[in-house]
């Protein structure tokens, strides 16, 4: 049904500002709500990067230490990746079911992957306080905000 | 801009009122709104040094909340029965008690229907009846042009027409 009846109109218009809730009021104790959630985020956001950037110096080491046990400057990437290759074609010529083999791994790591980050969505939608941590950024622009 | 945490503490206590009114207009939920209403809170302490003092900061924190709001309506799974669950009705004057009865009972009507408006639409109609914002007020804070609002306004009345014409 559309509303072309102008009266019909300013009646839902009448209905509608009569329906506003009224006496909407928080709860009492906001202010210390407000600042423990801030003090709250800080904290969250500071161990967060505290253990990212000691995973990240961990990694470092350890990759740092791979490449020295494999012969430091001396280390070829390509020449250990061309090897791998060719061991992995040695292997497949006397084991023919092996590809099969690889291509089912393969294919179900996609799959768990793809199970993991769908998983991993539903749960932080769930989660405020996760859902909320990575979106520091409010998408907002004030230069558009006229009153 | 520097803002110190005497002055956002004071941003709290002049605005909380308003923000957590709006976040319970669009969400009608006592308890979410609250909640609502402190993520906008921290978002804009977060966004604190990107404020221009030159524009009035109800609306910035307004605009934040609306599409904070909104992102979580649209989250939300659809729930057709939100109730706007501890409202604090004015009293009604005893010789019309009988008539305010009704009348509760109309409003309550009218708000389940918005209630089950989708997301935009609904925050559009809140801010335009409950509100009582001009056009270039509500296309500022949702993020839509001046004709987006108005055609879309448009489209929730008559949504709202046929919803309750249905109840």
């Amino acid at each position: 049904m559309a509303i072309r009846n102008t009266d019909t109109l300013s009646l839902l218009e009448k209905h509608l500002r009569a329906a506003r809730p009224r006496g909407v009021e928080p709860p009492p104790g906001y202010t210390q709500r407000v600042q423990s959630r801030i003090t709250a985020h800080l904290r969250r956001t500071w161990w967060l990067s505290l253990t990212l950037s000691a995973v990240l110096t961990m990694l470092a080491v350890l990759g740092l230490a791979l490449w020295w046990s494999l012969g430091g400057p001396q280390f070829a990437p390509m020449r250990a990746f061309t090897a791998a290759i060719r061991a992995l074609s040695w292997l497949m010529e006397r084991l023919p079911w092996l590809e099969g083999v690889l291509l089912v791994a393969w294919a179900s790591a996609v799959f768990q992957a793809l199970g993991a980050g769908w998983w991993l969505r539903r749960y932080c939608r769930r989660r405020p306080c996760i859902r909320s941590f990575p979106r520091t950024q409010p998408h907002l622009r004030p230069q558009e905000v006229r009153q | 801009m520097a803002v110190s945490e005497a002055q956002f503490a004071e941003w709290v206590q002049r605005h909380y009122r308003a923000v957590y009114r709006r976040c319970y207009y669009l969400l009608g939920d006592a308890d979410e709104a609250d909640d609502a209403a402190q993520e906008t809170f921290l978002r804009a302490y977060l966004a604190r040094e990107r404020y221009d003092p030159a524009r009035a900061l109800r609306p910035w924190l307004l605009t934040i909340a609306t599409r904070h709001c909104l992102d979580r309506l649209r989250r939300r799974s659809r729930r057709p029965a939100t109730r706007w669950d501890d409202l604090q009705t004015l009293p009604a004057a005893p010789a019309r008690a009988e008539d305010a009865l009704v009348e509760d009972e109309e409003h309550e009507r009218v708000r389940q229907a918005v209630a089950t408006l989708p997301p935009m639409e609904r925050a559009l109609i809140v801010l335009h009846y409950w509100e009582d914002l001009p056009y270039e007020a509500i296309a500022a804070q949702t993020g839509l042009s001046v004709s987006a609002v108005k055609s879309r306004l448009y489209r929730a009345r008559q949504r709202l027409a046929r919803i309750l014409e249905e109840s």
